[in-house]
């Protein structure tokens, strides 16, 4: 059946298409006479845009006052005359057709026509563009992605009107057989990257390609690691300057968000409201973000090692009212830490996972009665419960970094607890090594850092004023060293 | 196989300095041998020098071959590389076990004088062997970034010692005469293990491996220089009484409201001795696999840790029985048949084989 061409014959090709497509409720097969030939319109009900169908093509096919055309042309007669439309292609195979009907497309056969003919009326209800929910921003574009492809597509070309902007369709996923947009710039993109790219998409050996993260290992790493080369947006101005990078974009059907590769260190501590504040506030903002990283993937972990093993580095002040309040509880300070940042992590899947309405009850619970009472109840200590703040708070700057940034912080409690700063700053040695070590298509996650591109520098950590940094844009293709 | 991952001039600078950057650290002396706070300072020029000249007969070798010493001794004999490639990995691993005890030693006298330091130096190997797996690449990029922190640190500790500096603290040089100061130019050069890696670091550096240990040997004698004078101009007579003078220094360094900020300065230096057990670790699987064409497998990073472990014992049995000269010797032996003796021998080797007639030459035209 995998190739299996359409034939003269219309009752065996629509049997066949039928055989294919299986006996749905919604498959909708309607008869029709174009100028006096038997013909098939099938589509799926509800992708399709009725009115769009109506007016484009059953109208101008149906109308009594079209003439026969010659045996086997009648195909180019709708093709080239009657349909009102734009987007229609001629398919010779079966499965090309059942596709096409499955895409939202609709599918016309007709008595002595070895093909078929599919008309884009694609017409499904979809999420209509709207604020990007997890990369807010002050200053920039409201738009978010949605979650159609199509629609992302229009989005991102909205921003980057130029030919070089290259958009090629492919499918993931043996059964779901999701459309997937692969995105660059011609020229800037590294032509080895794009066929990796390709490559590593086209033979994914994936069942479901149900989302962007279904797909995101098959583009990362084969071993495992907590840093990732890649990474996702919701905002199509934030892909349009990553393509301009060299960057390449990849849109999945059914998800609001885009996966770039290769998406490096730094880039988590980037966002579009840097570009559009002054440099000085953008650098500021940037180095307040390291910082934050930083301080939630460490901070709890380095605070039990200092007080469990080093004392003495707090001032005496501090240090003794830390004593204070800690001898008032009846756990050790890791256990007490382990325990308050599971609590944290078990009230942040809450808030995420609950309905909304319900999602403020849990954060006064989670606020009052974890935090609150159970200082004066004595079970935690009120420096350990500011440690956990600060680090919930920090650890929402750089969402993206969520996940690494929260095992790290599980580890880091741990080893501070047992062996002191001697294991955190070995672990941290290790992590670096780790992040050191991620280079997704040959461009290292730790560049331009480390590896050192002068180039770069301008729009690292430092941020220059528009005047420089429009002159020159430095692309991912001349931080690859591999 | 794969092809040998390289990396660039900058980042091996990088690796050799940071690698390096712990012997500052743990630099120690006997108290006896009259080694004054200025003989320190003089003392770099005598070991810049002398780690130059050492540095010759590695660099010699990597600008004849292209692979460093193994192909160079692969050229002269197959048998000859082998036995030059299970050498230099004995070689790298016991420099990582010398290294490792010279940071227990650290670690055991002031960082955890209660602990077994033994636990510490075998989670320092394990997380040396974890990170040895990642490959060269990674190791540089981290050397590079580490350098950063080091020099922060550095430059922290100048920062917070500037109010206690004075210049009449600097005890004038070679009060005891040049004896101490060459003496501890020779011992502290017999330590530079990582001038093997010259012998090795063709195969692995795409950039200019001369300019790069040039640069490394000199930029390391001029930090070495400048923190031995803040050590003297700071510590004064009190430092060098003192085991560990850099130590002393981060312990009288005062920042605002934090009056010991020794222990978070000994963390950057935790850092480098990591990153050097990792270089080593890694260069013996490089001299091993160059010379056996054969891929390590991951478990012989750990294999190697484990043998390190084995040897830092058996080191620290021999320092204890002959109060630290054995591990002195042993490192000044493994130096110079590493970077010195062998690099000369291949050489040697090479051009002998070169000069004479081949047994399967073809008999000729004529």
């Amino acid at each position: 059946m995998s190739d299996t061409p359409f034939t003269p014959s219309l009752s065996s090709n629509l049997r066949a298409l039928k055989e294919l497509l299986g006996d749905s409720f919604d498959l909708i097969v309607r008869e029709l006479a174009v100028a006096g030939t038997k013909a098939y319109a099938i589509c799926f009900d509800g992708m399709c845009d009725e009115l769009k169908i109506a007016e484009a093509l059953i109208k101008p096919l149906t109308d009594p006052a079209l003439k026969k055309p010659p045996d086997g042309t009648l195909f180019e007669a709708v093709r080239d005359r009657l349909y009102k439309g734009t987007d229609v292609k001629t398919v010779y195979t079966v499965p090309d057709a059942a596709q096409a009907a499955l895409d939202g497309n609709l599918v016309l056969l007709a008595e002595k026509e070895p093909a078929a003919l599919t008309f884009s009326v694609q017409g499904y209800p979809r999420r209509s563009v709207g604020e990007p929910l997890s990369e807010q921003n002050e200053k920039g574009t409201q738009e978010g992605f949605t979650d159609n492809f199509k629609d992302n597509v229009t989005l991102l070309r909205r921003r980057l009107r130029t030919p070089l902007l290259s958009t090629e369709l492919l499918t993931a996923g043996d059964t779901s057989q999701t459309p997937v947009v692969l995105c660059f710039i011609r020229g800037r993109a590294d032509a080895a990257m794009l066929a990796q790219v390709k490559n590593r998409l086209q033979t994914a050996k994936l069942d479901a390609a149900l989302g962007a993260g279904c797909l995101r290992p098959f583009l990362e790493d084969r071993r495992p690691g907590l840093f990732k080369g890649t990474g996702v947006t919701e905002r199509p101005d934030t892909l349009a300057a990553m393509l301009t990078e060299g960057r390449i974009g990849v849109i999945v059907d059914g998800v609001p968000y885009a996966v770039i590769v290769p998406y490096l260190f730094s880039d988590h501590f980037h966002t579009a409201d840097d570009y559009l504040s002054g440099p000085a506030y953008a650098v500021f903002m940037r180095a307040l973000r390291v910082a934050c990283v930083a301080t939630a993937a460490a901070l709890p972990g380095f605070f039990v090692a200092v007080c469990v093993f080093h004392p003495e580095i707090i001032p005496s002040d501090i240090m003794f009212d830390i004593a204070k309040a800690e001898s008032k509880t009846p756990f050790p300070l890791m256990a007490e830490a382990l325990i308050i940042h599971l609590i944290y992590e078990v009230v942040r899947e809450a808030g995420l996972r609950m309905p909304v309405a319900v999602g403020h009850a849990v954060s006064i619970v989670g606020a009052l009665v974890i935090g609150d009472t159970a200082v004066t109840a004595g079970l935690i200590g009120a420096p350990m419960l500011i440690v956990v703040a600060l680090t919930a708070v920090c650890s929402s700057v750089a969402v993206r970094l969520h996940e690494t940034v929260s095992l790290i912080r599980f580890a880091l409690i741990l080893i501070g607890g047992l062996t002191g700063l001697y294991g955190v700053m070995l672990f941290s040695g290790l992590m670096l090594t780790e992040l050191c070590a991620v280079a997704p298509f040959g461009v290292p996650f730790s560049a331009p850092v480390s590896p050192f591109v002068k180039a770069a520098q301008q729009d690292t950590l430092l941020r220059a004023g528009w005047r420089k940094l429009g002159r020159r844009v430095t692309t991912v293709k001349e931080m690859k060293f591999e | 196989m794969k092809p040998q991952e390289k990396i660039g001039g900058g980042q091996l600078f990088a690796l050799l300095f940071a690698s390096r950057a712990i012997g500052l650290f743990t630099f120690t002396v006997p108290q006896e041998t009259g080694f004054s706070a200025g003989d320190r300072v003089l003392f770099t020029v005598p070991f810049c020098l002398l780690c130059l000249l050492f540095a010759v007969p590695g660099l010699l070798v990597g600008s004849r071959h292209e692979n460093g010493i193994a192909g160079a001794a692969r050229a002269a004999s197959p048998l000859l590389a082998k036995g030059v490639g299970v050498f230099y990995a004995a070689a790298f691993l016991c420099a990582a076990a010398l290294g490792a005890l010279r940071f227990e030693l650290f670690v055991g006298t002031v960082l955890f004088p209660e602990s077994s330091t033994a636990v510490f130096t075998a989670l320092l190997l394990a997380a040396a062997a974890a990170a040895s797996l990642r490959g060269v690449q990674a190791l540089g990029r981290t050397a590079a970034v580490l350098l950063a922190l080091l020099a922060g640190s550095v430059l922290f500790l100048l920062i917070a010692t500037f109010d206690r500096f004075n210049g009449l603290n600097l005890t004038p040089p070679l009060e005891n005469g040049a004896g101490p100061v060459l003496k501890n130019a020779f011992r502290s050069a017999g330590r530079t293990t990582e001038l093997a890696a010259l012998t090795l670091a063709p195969a692995f550096t795409r950039g200019r491996v001369k300019k790069a240990a040039v640069g490394w040997l000199t930029a390391f004698s001029a930090a070495a220089a400048v923190i031995f004078c803040w050590i003297g101009g700071v510590t004064g007579r009190y430092g060098e009484q003192q085991m560990f003078p850099l130590y002393t220094l981060t312990e009288v360094a005062r920042f605002g409201v934090f009056e010991r900020m020794d222990a978070v300065l000994t963390g950057v230096w935790i850092l480098v001795a990591f990153l050097q057990a990792a270089f080593f670790l890694w260069l013996a699987a490089l001299a091993l696999k160059q010379s056996f064409d054969r891929k390590m497998p991951p478990a012989g990073a750990f294999a190697g840790a484990t043998a390190v472990l084995g040897l830092f014992f058996l080191f620290s049995a021999l320092a204890d029985r002959t109060d630290g000269e054995a591990t002195v010797y042993t490192s000044a032996a493994l130096f110079l048949l590493s970077s010195v003796v062998i690099p000369l021998t291949v050489l040697l080797a090479g051009k002998l084989t070169a000069s004479s007639p081949k047994p399967d030459a073809s008999p000729g035209r004529g």
